[in-house]
């Protein structure tokens, strides 16, 4: 985990301190007990519960901002799927052709 | 040569060389480890890549030489392990095109990155909604900020993950991923959509 508990260990966290890990927090990369300090600080501080609010709206439109086509997707799971069928791709032949050949 | 030799600069294996496991073994492994990370592949090659069709052979390249060393994968961290083979197969399949730009993987990326993806900070118009401008302010972010955005948010990596495709350590990411998205957030509370930021530094 990327980020521990440092300053106040017990009580109340600042703003401050909820600042430099909300991020963190949101990306799920937080600790359990940070990431439980700042959800208790964030429900009763409205400023902080405000960035919470902006910086998960930013990371949810950013996912949406290049989805993957489904078209291709279903392309290269054919090709890895392709790879198992054959025991594998011609220029490794050889090496399947070594052990005895595929299946 | 042995069965645990290194992988040559390119990350290929010689033709011939003898494996540990038969087919049988290196297929379940395949279908294990590998197939269930496809979606997550594309989605970082879209971020390496300036066109969507060098993402898809970029993927393939990665996949046939995952099935190639599948056999002496142990198992650990397979979304981890695919992103090292792809960033060495992005590497190589850059240095076959352009030879002078060797030495930094990561400025190579970023020039990769760089080609038909930048808008103008311009396009962030007042009325515009919340998913323009935020695409527009991760248009107009410095390169290396947009690419840990894009693998994070959009690629849906963890930050050491990030952090391993790109060859740069985890502190850097944060940083780089956290003032993107404040820079983000600012262009956000120009265009009226989000609160000003705090003066805390963040």
């Amino acid at each position: 985990m990327i980020w521990h508990r440092s300053g106040a260990a017990h009580g109340r966290m600042t703003c401050m301190q909820v600042a430099r890990v909300l991020q963190a927090c949101l990306d799920g990369e937080a600790d359990e007990v940070t990431a439980r300090r700042v959800a208790s600080h964030v429900e009763d501080c409205r400023r902080c519960g405000l960035e919470t609010a902006v910086y998960r709206e930013i990371k949810d439109s950013l996912a949406r901002q290049e989805v993957p086509d489904e078209i291709v997707l279903v392309r290269l799971r054919d090709f890895g799927s392709a790879l198992l069928m054959s025991s594998g791709p011609p220029e490794a032949c050889d090496e399947a052709a070594g052990l005895g050949g595929g299946k | 040569m042995p069965w645990n030799a290194p992988i040559g600069p390119g990350g290929f294996q010689s033709v011939g060389e003898t494996v540990a496991q038969p087919p049988e073994v290196r297929d379940r492994a395949f279908s294990e480890f590998v197939l269930p990370e496809v979606e997550v592949l594309l989605r970082v090659a879209m971020t390496l890549t300036a066109q969507p069709a060098d993402a898809e052979d970029l993927v393939q390249d990665t996949l046939l030489r995952a099935y190639r060393a599948v056999d002496r994968f142990d198992g650990e961290h397979p979304r981890a392990w695919l992103l090292t083979i792809m960033r060495r197969a992005e590497i190589n399949r850059h240095r076959r095109r352009r030879p002078h730009l060797l030495d930094d993987p990561d400025t190579d990326l970023d020039r990769l990155t760089s080609i038909g993806t930048v808008a103008s900070p311009e396009e962030v118009v007042v009325g515009e909604g919340f998913d323009e401008v935020v695409g527009a302010a991760l248009a107009a972010l410095p390169d290396q900020h947009r690419q840990v955005v894009r693998l994070v948010d959009i690629g849906g990596l963890t930050y050491g993950e990030a952090a391993e495709v790109l060859d740069v350590p985890v502190g850097t990411v944060m940083s780089r991923l956290h003032r993107a998205r404040k820079r983000i957030r600012t262009q956000l509370a120009a265009a009226g959509l989000a609160p000003k930021p705090k003066r805390s530094r963040m």
